[in-house]
Parts: structure tokens; C-alpha cells; sequence
């Protein structure tokens, strides 16, 4: 003879049986829902155009020359109207070095630590609220901050330092005939203004490295595939960028053997400091101080193509101040 | 052996109709088993052959910027300079008529084609603003500015929105 | 009624196990169109909980796996009785080999301590899902099944019979896989079903579910004569005989038939409660078996920087860290792939990679518009793909986005026979499926040693044109290795795009 079905067990038995049967169903249907753990790629965000407003009255660019060269960066800022035309009180600044390279700043592969300080300390005296030096480098983030001096530069003079070790990369639409997309630094999708400030150099591939490959610098991902079209792509890159002024560290051009460099006879001193809101003038006048036709530099020739500056503004005479012996 | 005549009698429900039934309904799902699949593969597609497929038909050309005169000779400079940075072209049979998505790298890029194109006017269609006649339609998604021209002779709005419409979810997403 | 239930039984394991071959037999093209065959190994509760544990998504599909936990939880184990492949495999064996277990039945059929492994390995398979992989899928009775069938036993038999015609699939550790998957069908010469008793990680889930079961084994002790009769034929080593355990009872119902005082009946609510059910376990192997599983996944991947150049994956496969969290191991895709190329994977892809399928080149080539491995994928780690979203045999020159690219192909110019040995040889341009070719002929008059001049064409690739598919490497007459070879570098899952800026997403 069975037992009669007790009717507490045949419930516990049913409230188990639905826990389980429900349990399951849920999971599903989270599973059949959610967005997964392994998140596709972010869309691409635009980047925003940093110039600061137009001033026909003031040059294009200014060169200066001395051999402070703090100095330099001051004066050749006072001619185009001061740093507080082009930052105004409370905004975030990306100053971008060319931080690179692990050498000494005697071996001119990075730009000259004093000029990065000063481009910082003025952004910090004309009110901005964050002036952040970034770059992802070549070498090792750590190393490469620490040797070129920028590292303790920067700080002392107030800003803060991003590693590209520990930063985050984008995609950012870049728009351009050759890159639609990029990975960048977070941190350029967030600045109101940008400041390039690159060093002269030789450089195999692309003759030149200024202030246009310098936005290389801004990159993720296996930018490397860059030097395939070097001309179309850097130029794309400037397009997208748009930074609100250039510094061009002319204290000591490397003349040889760039972008790495090493030996100090690969250097000229040219001591002088060129400021321009015209990005493609500052890049002809670069060019001049290695000697080169800015005509014969294909990625100038294109920049200009694309409106993005005038070759003459650079490539003729230029606007000079002294600043002090 | 199985019945011990000194035991207690064994309840019924065992035997019979009961046995009947449950053998029934325990062979029910194998048989509706069979019956699915023998229909799945019968019918030769309808089981295995789920696939999400192309809701809009794919473009006859897909054009990065630096291509775009392969479609566009001369204009394709222009366009760059506007800001292009795609060109997609359908050949649309039913009515026959060249369709073509031009993928801005802005909005207002867009805007502003869309006026060299079209003009001022606006009238209702898809996407975000459009201007449809007889002969064209043209319309704006996003940073998408589509061009629908008719061939000569070709006639109706209606049947080029019908393309616009088929054209729609194959437009590169710009949001 | 017992012999009945019995009878129903044997039928539906019979017919199991007869579309588990079908589907493993017909993965033709014309065989999926008419047969679903992922359909089956959806079935799967454990691989529908690894990859929602790994991947925190349920492919569709996968929501059939909620059939067998429904049936778990109002039959118990019925699906280890009356549906599993592997489990009929198994208790065919067992009834072979019945002559040689001696003894009185309940000892030798009794249950034994170490069946609780079962849930060890469970816990330890499930938290190293949970941690981001899909090794379940190892010692899944399904995957397990299919793959030492796929990769193993078929084979074996193809090479037995002289088939296969100048190209038989062959397939890498098909030994081991075989030795491994017969080893275990010959435990059951011990113990009966040991496989399923003892280790299958889908019995002790579905035998954790089963302690809520409805239905259930009920012993009327007042007819029991304790002729323990009942322990001659129970599948499960549930010892009806004695204090029925609920999760380990595969619902043969065999104790039904057998007893002569019809003293098991099998009901709704009968009152065999379940901690009697043999999951009684220790705290401290309890807490092993989670850490061992929590170890595993940060321990295989600090060992793996980045997957192995040879790893090529199936075209439509997701990302390699979803890959390797969807895939469950079953073999699927290298049973349906035409030439043999996809392959289980024992050191290429890693350890974590282990029985993961690759494209080996030297074995076979990707056929251009075949899609068969993203048909028959249970848990769409390969995803579908129609040959016009592979895209390798578009008719336009410029066809509509990109296609499928699962590697690149490199010339190794000192092997090759235009290039290091002056003599003619275009095999890989003409077997090249794009369109344009990405194999194109460089012509050159070259002078042999003898003074001959021959004119001939040096191939060359073009990497964006390139999809991998690996017909250049397989049809290189050159050997050991060919003189041209597929890598999976440029892979388009690969977020990165490439090494080329043509091979840049758009």
C-alpha cells in the first residue's frame, strides 16, 4: 500500500520544482537580454576643434631667439597676444610634448624640458583650471618620462602628468582621406585647448618630424601601420586635431640619423623658439632649419592642400624677437 | 511470480486503461519529434537555414574617401573637401533608378550637401529632412545624405520611397 | 506497467542515440539543410550555463537546454536514462561486460564514495566558467561525444575501410582522443555506467535539479523481501535497495521491471526524501575544488600573452577571449568541415584552447563559400555566416563591406620554387579564391644553373586582398613545410585590424 501524498511535501516538492524550473527561465532570459561580457567596440567620437578665435592682427607665427629657452617661449608668446588669448580662465589644457624617447634632453630627441615647462606655466598663469602633459611614447612610458627631464619639469611647474602606461585609449573619428577612425588618449576627447609642442628633427621616412607627426603621439592601437602612407595620415591626423597653438622647439635640431637620434654631433644649435597658430607655417619654417625646401616636404605641400595653413607664412621671412643673450 | 496470492492485494491502477495512457503520452513527444523533423527536412530550408539574413540588399560599390572617384570623376575633390568620407551605390531595377549614401564625417557637413543638392526646400520623406519629386529624392540620416535619381522616363515619388524605404536599414549608422 | 516503462525507455535511448550518429553523419551541406543539428547539442543545460556563466549571454537555441531542466525537475535524472547519447553508449557497455562483474549484486552495483567527484568537478568546471572559460565544455557528455566520434572514431573507421579517396580527413591526437573516449567506455567492465556515475559534470547537475523532482523511485518497504534483485540492473548506482539516493538515479526504471514483489513504484510525490541523495561533502573539498577552479583562468592566462600565430580560427568566429568563453569543446565544426582543415586543437591554441578548433592549411583549406562550422556551432562562438557576409566569392569587384579575413598568407621566398629554384610553378595564383586574386605573378626571366633561361612568374601577395583561407598553403606543392603559409595575423576579429592600413575598419 503507498502513503497518501502528504500535502506539505507534495507543496515543498512543487515550490522547489518551480525554484529551480524559474530560476533557470530567469537566467535565460538575462542571458537572452543583456549586453554580455565581452562589450563591443565603442563607436568612434569626434574630436573638437581647438583653435582659439582668429586674430588678423597678429602674425601667424613668431620666432624667437636666445638662449634661455624659457625666455624664448615667453617673448615669442607676448608678440602673438599672450597665452590668455588662447586660454581662458578655467579650462583644461593638453600640452603635448614630443616625450618619446629614452634620451637626455642634451640628446635633442625629445622636446626641451625648459620650453614644456614654460608653455605649462604660462597656461597655468593665464587661469587654466588643468594643464595636462601627455604622450604615449615609443620607449617605455616611466623611463622615457623620467630621462628627457619633462617628468620634473612639467610637475615643478605645475602640471599634471599623464603615463600612457596607465591611460586610456578611445576611438575618436579621425575623418580623413586615409584613417576614419583612431584609437587616441582619452584625455584629448576631454581638453578644451591643445598645445603641440614638438622638437625638429630628421626623420627617414617622412624627411620631417614637427609639429604634424608629433600628433602621433595622441595614438593607440598599432600605429606603427601609419609609415605606410606617413604623408596622408599625419596630415589627417592635424586635420582632426586642430590644436589651439603650436611650439616648436628649434633649441636644438637634429639634423641626422632622427627621429631617435643619439649622438650629439647629429645636433645643431639653432637656439630659437618658434610660436604659430599656423600650423603648416610652423612646420615650413621647421623645415628650413634642417635645410630643407618646405615645397619638398610632401606632407607640408598636402596640409596646405588641405587648408589647413600657408606655406609662405613660414617658408618666407618671418616675424623675429630677441629674447635677452 | 509476480502475484504472491498471500500478500496484499495490489491497487489497480497499474493495469489497464492507466497503462495505456501513460505509454501514450510518453511516446507522444517522440512522435512529435519525428513528425518536425521529417518536416524540416522535407521542406529543405525552413529548419536549418534561419539565418538573420540582409534585410536591405548590399551596395554595388562601397567607397572609402579616397576611392570616391571611381564613382564620381571630376566631383570627387569637392565632395572630399565637403567632408565625404563614403559613398555607397545601389542599382534599384524596380523602378530603375541609381541610389547613392554619402557618409559625412559631421552632421552639418551633411546639412550643408543636403542644400547643394536639394535646395532650400523641404518636403515629408524618411530620415531627418528630405526633399522628394517625380524624378529625385533626396534625403538626410545622421551625417547619410541619400540621393535616389530616377532614370529618364521613370515616374512617382511613391515608387522611388519604396526604394528609400528598402534602402533604409542598410545606411551606415552615424549616431 | 514497469516492463511498459522500461520498454518506452530502451525506445527513446535507441532513438537518441540514432540521431546523435544521423546528426555526426550528415553535416553535408544538403544534411543541415534538412537536419537541425545544433538543435541536439542544444539540449545541453551544462553547456547553456557555461556559456551564460563565461559570456553572460544565451545564444538563441541555447533556451532548449530549459526542455531538459524542465523535464529534470518534475522526472529527476530522465535524461541521463532515457536521452543521453553517451549514456546509452555507456549502458551497452555496461551490458556487454555484464558477465564479467561477479559478485552479489548489491555489492557490486552498490554506490561508492568517489561518485561524489562528479560534483567536485562541477563546482570546479563552473567557477573557472564563471571566471571567463568555456574548459566545461572538456567533460560535457555532448562535446565529449561528438569531438572523440568527430576527431576520433570516425576517422579511425574512415582509415580502417581505405575511404577517403587521394585526400582522408585526418586529424591531430586522433589517437588520444579515441584511447581516451574507449578508455572510458571500458571502466564500465568495473563499474556500471562509472562514467556517468563517477565524473560526467551535466549527471551532477542534473542531479542537483533532481532533488527537487516530482516524480520519484518509492520503495514499499513493507513488500521489499530484500532480495536485492533491484540492484542487479539500476543504472544509476542509486541503491533502490537501500536508502535511494534521488541524484543519482537515472530513472532507468529498470528496479520497476525487476522486482518481484512490485515493491518500487515510481510517483508523484513519493516521499524518498534527498539527503539521502550522496551529495554529502566535505567542507574542505568543497573549498578545493572551487579554488582549483578559481586558479585555472588567471593561471592559463598569465601563461598566454597572446594566442599562437598558428591558432587560426573558423571564419565567424567571435573575438578569442569570447571565443574561448563560448566554445564548449564539442567538435562540431571539425565533424562539418568538407576538407578536414579545421582540427582540434592540443598545444596550437593553449592549454585553455585545448579541443578548440583551428585551421590547419596543411590539412585542408576553407572551402570559399562554405559556411558549415557557423551552422552547426551550439553556442554561435562561430557565428553564422551566409557566403555573402563571408564574402570570399563576390562576383563584383567591389563588393559590399569587407570580408571575412582569418589570416594572412606569407611567402617564404627561399622555398619557393619561382623564387629560390628558377623554376615555373603558379599554383598558388591559380588556386587563389579572391577576386581580384591576392596572389599575383611578377614575370621574370631568370638563368639556371645550366644556363637555361626560363621565364617564369613570382608570386606575391597583397595582404588586404588576402582572406586566409589557406587553398595557396594546402595546394603548394613544396612540403614540410609549404612555401607559402597562412598566419592568422590581419585576422578581422581582431579588433586591432590588422597589420596593414588597408586592412583598417572602416
Amino acid at each position: 500500500m503507498s502513503a497518501p501524498v502528504n500535502r506539505r511535501l507534495a507543496l515543498r516538492r512543487l515550490g522547489g520544482a518551480g525554484l529551480v524550473l524559474g530560476g533557470s527561465g530567469a537566467l535565460a532570459w538575462l542571458g537572452r537580454t543583456g549586453r554580455g561580457r565581452f562589450q563591443p567596440a565603442r563607436s568612434a567620437q569626434p574630436v573638437r576643434d581647438h583653435r582659439a578665435a582668429e586674430e588678423p592682427s597678429r602674425p601667424p607665427l613668431v620666432v624667437a631667439r636666445g638662449s634661455d629657452p624659457a625666455a624664448m617661449v615667453t617673448a615669442a608668446l607676448a608678440e602673438l597676444g599672450g597665452m590668455a588669448r588662447f586660454v581662458k580662465r578655467g579650462e583644461t589644457v593638453l600640452v603635448k610634448p614630443n616625450m618619446a624617447w629614452d634620451r637626455t634632453p642634451e640628446q635633442g630627441a625629445n622636446t626641451h624640458p625648459e620650453v614644456v615647462a614654460e608653455v605649462v606655466r604660462q597656461c597655468r598663469t593665464a587661469g587654466a583650471a588643468r594643464v595636462i602633459v601627455a604622450d604615449n611614447p615609443v620607449h617605455d612610458a616611466s623611463r622615457v618620462a623620467a630621462r628627457s627631464g619633462i617628468a620634473a619639469a612639467a610637475s615643478a611647474a605645475g602640471a599634471e602628468l599623464l603615463s600612457a602606461a596607465a591611460a586610456s585609449f578611445v576611438p575618436a573619428a579621425i575623418g580623413g582621406v586615409v584613417l576614419a577612425s583612431w584609437d587616441v588618449l582619452a584625455v584629448l576627447l576631454l581638453t578644451d585647448r591643445l598645445i603641440n609642442v614638438p622638437v625638429v628633427k630628421h626623420h627617414s621616412l617622412s624627411r620631417l618630424t614637427c609639429g604634424l607627426k608629433n600628433h602621433m603621439g595622441l595614438l593607440g592601437g598599432s600605429r606603427g601601420r601609419l609609415h605606410q602612407e606617413i604623408h596622408a595620415c599625419v596630415v589627417d591626423l592635424a586635420a582632426a586635431f586642430r590644436p589651439t597653438l603650436t611650439v616648436v622647439d628649434a633649441t636644438r635640431v637634429m639634423v641626422r640619423n632622427g627621429p631617435t637620434g643619439g649622438r650629439l654631433d647629429d645636433l645643431k644649435m639653432v637656439n630659437a623658439v618658434a610660436v604659430g597658430t599656423d600650423a603648416v607655417a610652423c612646420e615650413a619654417w621647421a623645415a628650413r632649419q634642417l635645410g630643407l625646401d618646405p615645397y619638398d616636404v610632401p606632407s607640408v605641400v598636402q596640409a596646405e592642400g588641405r587648408g589647413l595653413g600657408r606655406v609662405a607664412a613660414g617658408a618666407g621671412p618671418v616675424p623675429e624677437v630677441g629674447a635677452g643673450a | 511470480m509476480r502475484k504472491d496470492p498471500n500478500g496484499p492485494k495490489v491497487p489497480e491502477m497499474v493495469r489497464g486503461g492507466r497503462a495505456w495512457l501513460v505509454g501514450l503520452a510518453l511516446a507522444a513527444p517522440l512522435v512529435l519529434l519525428t513528425a518536425w523533423l521529417v518536416r524540416g527536412a522535407l521542406t529543405a530550408g525552413g529548419v536549418s537555414d534561419r539565418r538573420p539574413s540582409v534585410v536591405a540588399p548590399s551596395p554595388t560599390l562601397d567607397l572609402p574617401a579616397n576611392r570616391l572617384e571611381e564613382r564620381v570623376d571630376g566631383g570627387a575633390d569637392a565632395l572630399r573637401a565637403a567632408g565625404c568620407r563614403r559613398l555607397l551605390y545601389w542599382r534599384s531595377e524596380d523602378p530603375p533608378a541609381d541610389a547613392e549614401a554619402l557618409v559625412f564625417d559631421t552632421v552639418a557637413h551633411a546639412r550643408a550637401a543636403l542644400e547643394r543638392e536639394a535646395g532650400h526646400e523641404r518636403t515629408a520623406g524618411p530620415g531627418d529632412e528630405a526633399q522628394v519629386s517625380d524624378q529625385a529624392a533626396y534625403f538626410r540620416r545622421g551625417a547619410v545624405v541619400v540621393r535616389l535619381i530616377a532614370d529618364p522616363g521613370v515616374t512617382g515619388s511613391g515608387r522611388l520611397l519604396k526604394v528609400a524605404e528598402r534602402l533604409a536599414p542598410a545606411l551606415p549608422r552615424t549616431d | 506497467m514497469p516492463e511498459l516503462l522500461r520498454g518506452l525507455r530502451r525506445v527513446y535511448q535507441g532513438y537518441f542515440l540514432l540521431l546523435f550518429l544521423a546528426a555526426l553523419l550528415l553535416m553535408s551541406d544538403e544534411g543541415l539543410r534538412r537536419l537541425p543539428v545544433r538543435r541536439l547539442l542544444q539540449l545541453d543545460p551544462l553547456s547553456a550555463a557555461s556559456v551564460l556563466a563565461s559570456s553572460w549571454l544565451l545564444p538563441a537555441g541555447l533556451a532548449a537546454a530549459l526542455i531538459v531542466v524542465a523535464v529534470t525537475v518534475l522526472f529527476g535524472r530522465a535524461f541521463c536514462g532515457w536521452i543521453c547519447p553517451l549514456g546509452t553508449l555507456h549502458q551497452i557497455a555496461s551490458w556487454l561486460t555484464r558477465g564479467l562483474r561477479h559478485g552479489p549484486y548489491q555489492k557490486a552495483n552498490r554506490w561508492r564514495a568517489h561518485f561524489r567527484l562528479k560534483y567536485l568537478l562541477l563546482l570546479a568546471l563552473g567557477i573557472a566558467a564563471l571566471a571567463g572559460t568555456g574548459v566545461v565544455g572538456l567533460l560535457d557528455p555532448l562535446s565529449l561525444a561528438m569531438r572523440s566520434f568527430a576527431s576520433g572514431l570516425l576517422p579511425a573507421v574512415d582509415a580502417a575501410l581505405g575511404k577517403g579517396g587521394t585526400r582522408p580527413r585526418t586529424f591531430g591526437g586522433a589517437w588520444l582522443t579515441a584511447a581516451v573516449f574507449l578508455g572510458l567506455l571500458a571502466a564500465n567492465r568495473w563499474v556500471v555506467r562509472w562514467w556517468c556515475r563517477a565524473l560526467c559534470p551535466l549527471g551532477a547537475l542534473l542531479g542537483l535539479g533532481a532533488r527537487t523532482a516530482l516524480f520519484r523511485i518509492e520503495v514499499d518497504e513493507e513488500r521489499c523481501n530484500a532480495c536485492n534483485r533491484c540492484a542487479r540492473d539500476c543504472q544509476g548506482g542509486d541503491e533502490p535497495f537501500a536508502k535511494h539516493r534521488v541524484s543519482e538515479c537515472h530513472v532507468c526504471l529498470n528496479c520497476l521491471a525487476t522486482c518481484p514483489e512490485e515493491a518500487i513504484r515510481f510517483r508523484l510525490f513519493a516521499p524518498t526524501s534527498a539527503p539521502a541523495g550522496g551529495v554529502d561533502l566535505p567542507r574542505r573539498q568543497l573549498i578545493g575544488a572551487a579554488l582549483a577552479g578559481a586558479a585555472v583562468v588567471p593561471l592559463l592566462r598569465a601563461t598566454t600573452a597572446e594566442a599562437s600565430p598558428e591558432a587560426i580560427r573558423p571564419p565567424g568566429s567571435l573575438a578569442e577571449d569570447a571565443f574561448l568563453a563560448r566554445c564548449v569543446r564539442c567538435g562540431a565544426c571539425v565533424n562539418a568541415c568538407p576538407t578536414g582543415a579545421l582540427q582540434p586543437s592540443l598545444t596550437t591554441a593553449g592549454l585553455e584552447g585545448l579541443y578548440t578548433p583551428v585551421l590547419v592549411p596543411r590539412r585542408g583549406w576553407c572551402e570559399p563559400s562554405c559556411t558549415r562550422c557557423g551552422q552547426v556551432c551550439p553556442t554561435a562562438a562561430i557565428a553564422p555566416l551566409t557566403p555573402e557576409t563571408k564574402g570570399w566569392t563576390r562576383t563584383a569587384s567591389t563588393g559590399a563591406g569587407r570580408p571575412v579575413k582569418i589570416g594572412t598568407a606569407f611567402f617564404d621566398w627561399g622555398r619557393c620554387l619561382p623564387w629560390a629554384m628558377a623554376t615555373p610553378c603558379v599554383v598558388c595564383e591559380e588556386v587563389c579564391p579572391t577576386s581580384p586574386k591576392a596572389i599575383t605573378l611578377e614575370p621574370a626571366e631568370v638563368a639556371r644553373a645550366d644556363g637555361r633561361v626560363v621565364r617564369l612568374g613570382r608570386p606575391r601577395i597583397d595582404p588586404d586582398l588576402c582572406v586566409g583561407c589557406g587553398l595557396c598553403e594546402a595546394k603548394c606543392p613544396v612540403a614540410a613545410p609549404a612555401a607559402v603559409r597562412v598566419t592568422r595575423a590581419g585576422e578581422s576579429r581582431d579588433a586591432r585590424g590588422g597589420f596593414t592600413l588597408g586592412g583598417r575598419l572602416p
